[in-house]
């Protein structure tokens, strides 16, 4: 696996010479996994006329529990959340189409044609699934943020300027019922938006120490929203509602910070087009599961470095690689874990079908939890969070790798590791590159720098704890549950995760810091036990943790700590 | 992660501090830090895409590089071209030595 540092500036020339060779094999392989993807989880075998698939499945004598749904094809966790127009199944086949798309054009068009293409096909899915005020209001909240990083001037200041104004007239205002009944509307919003950017604030730009809270403001616009938004529902008792096109954009926050981090660190050049900006989020990677695995694509130095840098088809057989393990994840993973809780279940243990909140939900209603049943359970309940999410990353990832982009696996078999420092970049690769970038760095080489240990354990503590909580779950609390002032003390009361995750891997860094023993883990000797029981005894960590994510109704934390210390036999 | 001295025990000024030296110590560090059997490792090895595993490996870099040579690396240091390999690396110590 490389790093956030890897793959240097790849020059033109590189990735013509990556792009010059069209194979039929690859082309042909990337659209029969799609067609099987399309046949698995869609109702494509209604439109051709064939077997469903349980009805294949069972014609071969495989008679499989959890793997398929009502309407007889695979249950999948791959969706679109929040559409109202399709259900499940269309918006896969939609999505499905869509990647086919985006492949054919990011591998036959000209190198200078690929990205725009792909931002292209990202739009026209977004447009299908959602319709075009979300479309629009996605594009206008990224085309302030452009505004604002990447200031235009001249004819052009008058140009961009004025397309927010149009865009938000698309997305806000009052429908009219048809695009001429708008025209008027769109124009003359935009002449106020241009006058707006060109006399307001562009001028504010071009002053350093105005430009740079403006910019901050801009970038973190969607968590100084959500917490207003909170605030206000607090005081005032009315929530507000975000359009989807805002909401949409939201999620983008991550990314978004790790585009400015590279801003600030001088690897975004200044004047920047806004397809190329926008080339760097709406991917059509960005569509399926757009609130898992957000920060894939990282930054705008990640995206550029790694687009074209490697031979696309190379790229592309990594990428069926991804699908094809994500395949056996999304159809095996449920029935999986079933087989097993059965199996546990047979042997007298309580795994409570492998979830951690039924687990807790009995306890707190009285029920008699004992120590092999909170080990068991949230070890089984991580074990399906994990095939879930394998699934549906590896989807993600290997969707943005047909499309020509190097992009590391966001989930790297996480059982391998045998401490909670490896652990991370194994579990969420992007998410903890973004950690470590956004904060652990700037703690890290700013305070006390003659200190070792003591600097360590507060860049992890100001990362995995802190940063973790607030930019992490807690914005995507509001965003998943709406801007409510209760989500504060929901999260908070979760500290105990954040708290014993930071001192955990703080401590296992402190213990890796003075480690004399240098053999690489997983090496073939008498040893590789201890490495069997580091694995169990990480995952176990984690899974625990847990516990403390899993409220139920009427349960405290101080319940969630005594079921937590049950695991390890302390009864209170 | 390097068995890292307080920065108050470090005497690099008691011997000249050359490039070779550097690289020396350098290829030492990565040999001994992050074990690679079977990959070999050389001043002109690319660390980003071979060797570093990940940015807690430039962390771990950043600790030895401020022990052992008694460098200040800063926030800005942390970039592709001073972390490519150990000659960048040689350059980018030897620079803060002797700017």
């Amino acid at each position: 696996m490389t790093t956030l540092l890897s793959g240097g500036p790849v020059t033109p020339e590189q990735q013509l010479e990556n792009a010059r060779t069209h194979r039929p094999g690859p082309v042909l392989a990337v659209l029969a996994v799609l067609a099987l993807y399309a046949y698995l989880f869609t109702h494509v075998a209604d439109v051709f006329d064939l077997p469903r698939p349980q009805a294949l499945a069972e014609n071969l004598g495989l008679h499989m529990d959890h793997v398929f749904d009502d309407d007889h094809n695979v249950d999948s966790e791959i969706r679109i959340p929040k559409t109202r127009i399709f259900n499940n199944d269309d918006e896969r086949l939609i999505l499905f189409a869509v990647a086919a798309a985006a492949f054919l054009c990011a591998y036959f068009l000209p190198l200078r044609r690929k990205r725009q293409a792909l931002v292209f096909w990202f739009l026209i899915g977004l447009l299908v699934l959602y319709g075009p005020r979300a479309t629009a209001g996605l594009v206008f909240a990224h085309w302030l943020v452009y505004l604002t990083l990447h200031p235009p001037s001249g004819r052009r200041a008058l140009a961009y300027g004025s397309m927010p104004g149009l865009l938000a007239y698309l997305a806000f205002a009052p429908s009219s019922p048809t695009l001429v009944g708008a025209l008027p509307g769109m124009a003359a919003w935009g002449v106020v938006a241009a006058l707006a950017f060109r006399f307001g604030l562009r001028p504010l730009l071009e002053r350093e120490a105005i430009a740079v809270p403006l910019r901050t403001v801009a970038v973190q616009s969607a968590i100084i929203l959500v917490f207003a938004g909170a605030l206000f529902e607090g005081l005032a008792g009315d929530a507000w509602a975000l359009p989807i096109g805002i909401l949409l954009f939201f999620w983008h926050w991550e990314r978004l910070i790790m585009y400015h981090v590279d801003y600030k660190d001088g690897l975004v050049p200044k004047d920047v087009a806004p397809l190329a900006y926008l080339s760097v989020f709406l991917h059509p990677g960005a569509l399926p599961n757009w609130t898992w695995g957000v920060t894939i694509g990282q930054g705008y130095a990640y995206t550029n470095n790694n687009f074209l840098s490697e031979e696309k088809n190379k790229l592309i057989m990594d990428g069926l690689r991804l699908w094809g393990i994500a395949l056996i994840y999304l159809v095996f993973g449920d029935w999986i874990r079933y087989a097993v809780a059965g199996v546990l279940d047979d042997l007298g243990f309580s795994v409570y079908a492998g979830r951690t909140r039924r687990m807790v939900c009995d306890f707190v209603g009285g029920g008699d939890v004992d120590t092999p049943s909170v080990l068991l359970t949230t070890f089984l309940d991580l074990f399906r969070w994990l095939l879930l999410w394998g699934g549906v990353v590896h989807f993600k990832v290997g969707l943005w790798r047909i499309c020509g982009y190097r992009i590391d696996p966001y989930f790297n078999k996480p059982w391998m590791a045998t401490n909670l420092v490896s652990f991370w970049p194994r579990f969420t690769f992007h998410y903890r590159e973004f950690l470590v970038r956004a904060f652990y760095y700037p703690v890290f080489f700013r305070f006390f720098k003659r200190h070792t240990r003591t600097r360590i354990v507060f860049a992890t503590m100001a990362s995995v704890g802190a940063a973790n909580l607030i930019w992490g779950h807690m914005t995507e609390e509001m965003y998943y549950h709406g801007m409510r002032f209760e989500h504060f003390g929901d999260m908070f009361q979760t500290w105990p995760y954040f708290f014993l995750l930071g001192a955990g891997i703080s401590l296992t860094e402190l213990y890796l810091l003075q480690k004399k023993s240098r053999r690489k883990p997983w090496t073939l000797d008498a040893r590789i036990i201890l490495d069997v029981v580091a694995a169990y005894c990480t995952l176990q960590f984690f899974a625990l943790l847990h516990i403390f994510m899993k409220d139920c109704r009427g349960g405290t934390q101080g319940d969630a700590w005594r079921l937590f210390l049950k695991a390890f036999g302390i009864e209170l | 992660m390097v068995a890292v001295p307080e920065r108050r025990r470090v005497n690099h000024e008691a011997t000249p501090m050359n490039r070779a030296t550097i690289s020396a110590q350098l290829e030492d560090f990565f040999r001994r830090e992050f074990p690679n059997p079977g990959v070999e490792l050389t001043a002109s090895t690319d660390l980003l895409q071979n060797w570093l595993v990940d940015s807690l490996g430039i962390v771990n870099t950043t600790l030895f590089l401020e022990s052992r040579f008694g460098v200040d690396v800063t926030r800005a240091d942390i970039r592709a071209e001073n972390f490519q390999s150990i000659d960048r690396l040689t350059d980018f110590v030897a620079g803060k030595l002797d700017p």
